[in-house]
C-alpha cells in the first residue's frame, strides 16, 4: 500500500515538470511513472542496491573505529589518516569497499532490470496496439522513454543519495587535505575527473556524480529499450546489453595498452564512468562527454525502431 | 534411459541452434585475445622477441587471456581501502559461457514447453536433460574458445605447447607475479570445464527456481567473490591462471578444482532438482 501511494506522489511530482504537455501526454506519463517505479522489478533493483550501500556502510565505520584505535594508541608516531578518513571517505562512491565495487559493477545490469522491458512486452502483448486507440504513438513512445529514464536513474541515484547521508553517521564532516594522497590516504589525485570539486566541496562533489549518474543511468535505460524489438525475452535483453558493456571495456583496455601502455586510461564502459573512483586517470574527460552523447543518439533513434515494430503489430 | 537421450538430443538441436552466434563470439574472444598479446609484445618488448623460439605460446595465450587477478586480504580492503582493478578480460570469457547456458531451460519450461515435462515421463528425467545439456554447452563453449586460441597460434606460427614463458607472464599477471620455473597451463585447461560446468549447474538451479535474472546475479557476485577473495569454495578462482598450480607456487590444485566442481555440480544438479520436483508449474504458468 504504501510502495503505491510512494509510486503515486513519484508519478505526481515528476509529472509537474510537463505541465506544459496535453492532458493525455500528462497522464500516460504519470501511468508509465506509476508502472516504472510501482513494479516489482524496480523495489528488487532497489533493495539490492540499498543492501549494498548498508553493507558498504557498516564496513566504514567498522574501518573508521579500528584507524581511530590505531590513531589513539599510537597517534605520536604516525595518525594512520585518521584526519584525512572525512565523511565524504566513506561515500559509496569513493569509499573502495568490496561492496561498492560489486555495486558499481552489477549497476548496469541492474538499471535495466526495472521497466527496460516493457516496451516490447507490450507490443507482444497487444497492450500497446490498445493505447494506440486513446493517443499518438509519440504520446506513448515518449512517455514510456521518460517512464525509462526515471525509473533507471532513480535506481543509480537513491543508493547514492543514501549512501550521502548515510556516510555523515560514517565518519566526521571536514575537507579533505590535498597533500593526503601523498600518502596514499586518498584515493582521489589530480588525474581523477572533478577532482577540485573533490577538494573544496565535497558534498558538491558527491551530488554532481549522483545526478550525473542519474542521467547516464536513464540514458543507458532508454538506449537499451531502443534494441528492444529485435531481443526475444527480459533476460537476453538485460544480459546482452551487459554484456555489450563487458566487451567495449575489454576494446577499451586493449587500446590502453596497446596505444599507451598502460592498463587504465580513458574509459567509455559504465563500469568506468558511473564510479567516481572509476573515473581514474581521465583528465580529458573523453569518455565522460561521448557515452552520454552517443547514448543520448541512439536513445532518440529508437522511436522509429520502436514505431515499426508496433506498426507489424 | 531412452527418453533422457531423446530429450538431450532435441535440447541440443533446438537449444544450441539459438546459441550459436554467442559461441561464434566466443571463439572471436579467443582469437582477439591472442592476438592482443602478440600487439602487447610488440609494443612493450619489441618486434624481435616475437620472432624468437618459445617466447609465443598456445599456453602462453590462455595464460593471457584468462590470467585473472590474485586475491587480497578482506581486512586490507576494509582498513586500508585498497581493491585491486577487476580482471574484466577473464570475467567477459567465463560470462559469456555462463550466457549460454542462460536462457534456454528457462524459456523451454514455459508455455507448450511444459508438455515435454509430461512428456518425458517425470521431472526427474526433464531436470537431467537439462544438466546434461548444460554440461555439453559449456564443452562447446571452452571448445569454441580453446579453438580461436589455437587458430590464431597456428596463424601467427606459435609454438602449440602449454608452456608459458617468463616475458608473457611477466606481460599477464604484472610485475609483482614472476615466474619461478616452468610454468605450464596443464592444470587449468584440465579444470576449464568441470568447474565451469558446476558453476553453470548452480546458476541453472537459481534461473529455474529464482528466475534467470537471479541466476545471472549470482553468478556475477560469485565470479566478483572469487576475483577478490581466495576461499577454497569460490570456484572463479579455479580459472584464473594466475592462481593456478602449473604457474604460482602454492596454486590452487586440479584436484580442488574438481572436488569444488563436483559440490557445485550435486548442489545445482541435486538440490536444484529437488526444488524444482516440487516447484508449481502451472502457478508458474498463469503468472
Amino acid at each position: 500500500m504504501q510502495s503505491n501511494r510512494l509510486s503515486s506522489l513519484l508519478s505526481r511530482g515528476l509529472a509537474v515538470p510537463v505541465c506544459g504537455m496535453g492532458l493525455v501526454q500528462r497522464r500516460l506519463i504519470a501511468l508509465e511513472l506509476r508502472r516504472a517505479c510501482g513494479g516489482i522489478w524496480f523495489r528488487v533493483a532497489l533493495v539490492w542496491a540499498l543492501i549494498l550501500v548498508l553493507i558498504s556502510f557498516v564496513l566504514d565505520a567498522w574501518r573508521y573505529e579500528v584507524i581511530h584505535g590505531w590513531a589513539l594508541a599510537f597517534g605520536a608516531a604516525k595518525n594512520y589518516g585518521i584526519t584525512n578518513l572525512i565523511f565524504i571517505l566513506s561515500w559509496v562512491g569513493t569509499d573502495s569497499q568490496p561492496s561498492a565495487q560489486l555495486f558499481f559493477l552489477m549497476l548496469p545490469f541492474m538499471l535495466l532490470v526495472p521497466h527496460v522491458w516493457s516496451l516490447r512486452q507490450e507490443v507482444l502483448d497487444g497492450y500497446a496496439a490498445h493505447l494506440r486507440t486513446r493517443a499518438t504513438w509519440e504520446q506513448c513512445y515518449r512517455a514510456k522513454g521518460f517512464a525509462v529514464f526515471v525509473s533507471s536513474g532513480l535506481v543509480a541515484a537513491v543508493p547514492l543519495m543514501l549512501s550521502l547521508a548515510l556516510s555523515f553517521a560514517a565518519a566526521p564532516y571536514g575537507l579533505p587535505d590535498p597533500r593526503g594522497y601523498l600518502w596514499l590516504e586518498l584515493p582521489i589525485t589530480e588525474s581523477f575527473a572533478l577532482h577540485g570539486l573533490f577538494f573544496h566541496a565535497p558534498v558538491a562533489y558527491a551530488l554532481v556524480w549522483t545526478v550525473y549518474d542519474f542521467v547516464l543511468a536513464g540514458l543507458w535505460g532508454v538506449a537499451v529499450m531502443g534494441f528492444s524489438r529485435w531481443a526475444f525475452s527480459k533476460v537476453k535483453l538485460c544480459t546482452c546489453a551487459y554484456l555489450f558493456q563487458m566487451i567495449v571495456s575489454r576494446v577499451v583496455m586493449t587500446f590502453n595498452h596497446l596505444l599507451y601502455a598502460q592498463t587504465a586510461g580513458d574509459g567509455f564502459d559504465l563500469f568506468t564512468l558511473l564510479c567516481p573512483l572509476g573515473a581514474a586517470s581521465m583528465p580529458t574527460g573523453v569518455g565522460m562527454v561521448v557515452t552520454p552523447l552517443g547514448l543520448l543518439v541512439v536513445a532518440v533513434c529508437f522511436q522509429r525502431h520502436a514505431a515499426r515494430g508496433v506498426d507489424l503489430v | 534411459m531412452r527418453r533422457l537421450a531423446h530429450l538431450v538430443i532435441c535440447d541440443l538441436r533446438v537449444g544450441l541452434a539459438s546459441m550459436g552466434w554467442v559461441l561464434i563470439g566466443i571463439f572471436a574472444l579467443g582469437l582477439f585475445s591472442a592476438a592482443e598479446l602478440d600487439g602487447i609484445l610488440r609494443v612493450l618488448k619489441g618486434a624481435d622477441l616475437l620472432a624468437a623460439p618459445g617466447v609465443r605460446t598456445f599456453g602462453g595465450y590462455l595464460a593471457y587471456a584468462l590470467a585473472g587477478a590474485r586475491p587480497i586480504t578482506f581486512e586490507v580492503v576494509a582498513t586500508r581501502g585498497e581493491l585491486p582493478s577487476l580482471p574484466m578480460g577473464w570475467l567477459l570469457v567465463v560470462l559469456l559461457i555462463a550466457y549460454v547456458t542462460l536462457a534456454f531451460p528457462r524459456c523451454s519450461i514455459e508455455g507448450s514447453g511444459q508438455l515435454l515435462v509430461l512428456k518425458a515421463g517425470g521431472r526427474w528425467c526433464w531436470w537431467l536433460a537439462k544438466c546434461l545439456w548444460v554440461v555439453a554447452c559449456v564443452l562447446l563453449g571452452w571448445l569454441s574458445f580453446l579453438v580461436g586460441l589455437s587458430l590464431w597460434t597456428c596463424l601467427a606460427r606459435a609454438d602449440l605447447s602449454l608452456s608459458v614463458s617468463t616475458v608473457v607472464g611477466d606481460v599477464a599477471f604484472g610485475g609483482g607475479v614472476a615466474l619461478d620455473g616452468p610454468a605450464s597451463v596443464g592444470s587449468l585447461m584440465a579444470a576449464l570445464v568441470p568447474v565451469s560446468a558446476g558453476l553453470s549447474l548452480l546458476q541453472l538451479a537459481v534461473c529455474l527456481v529464482l528466475g534467470s535474472t537471479a541466476g545471472f546475479a549470482t553468478t556475477v557476485s560469485l565470479l566478483f567473490a572469487s576475483a577478490l577473495a581466495d576461499a577454497p569454495w569460490l570456484a572463479g578462482g579455479y580459472l584464473m591462471a594466475v592462481r593456478s598450480a602449473g604457474i604460482a607456487t602454492g596454486g590452487l590444485s586440479l584436484s580442488g578444482a574438481l572436488v569444488c566442481s563436483i559440490l557445485h555440480a550435486a548442489l545445482g544438479a541435486g538440490v536444484g532438482g529437488m526444488l524444482f520436483s516440487r516447484s508449481d508449474l502451472i502457478r508458474r504458468r498463469r503468472a
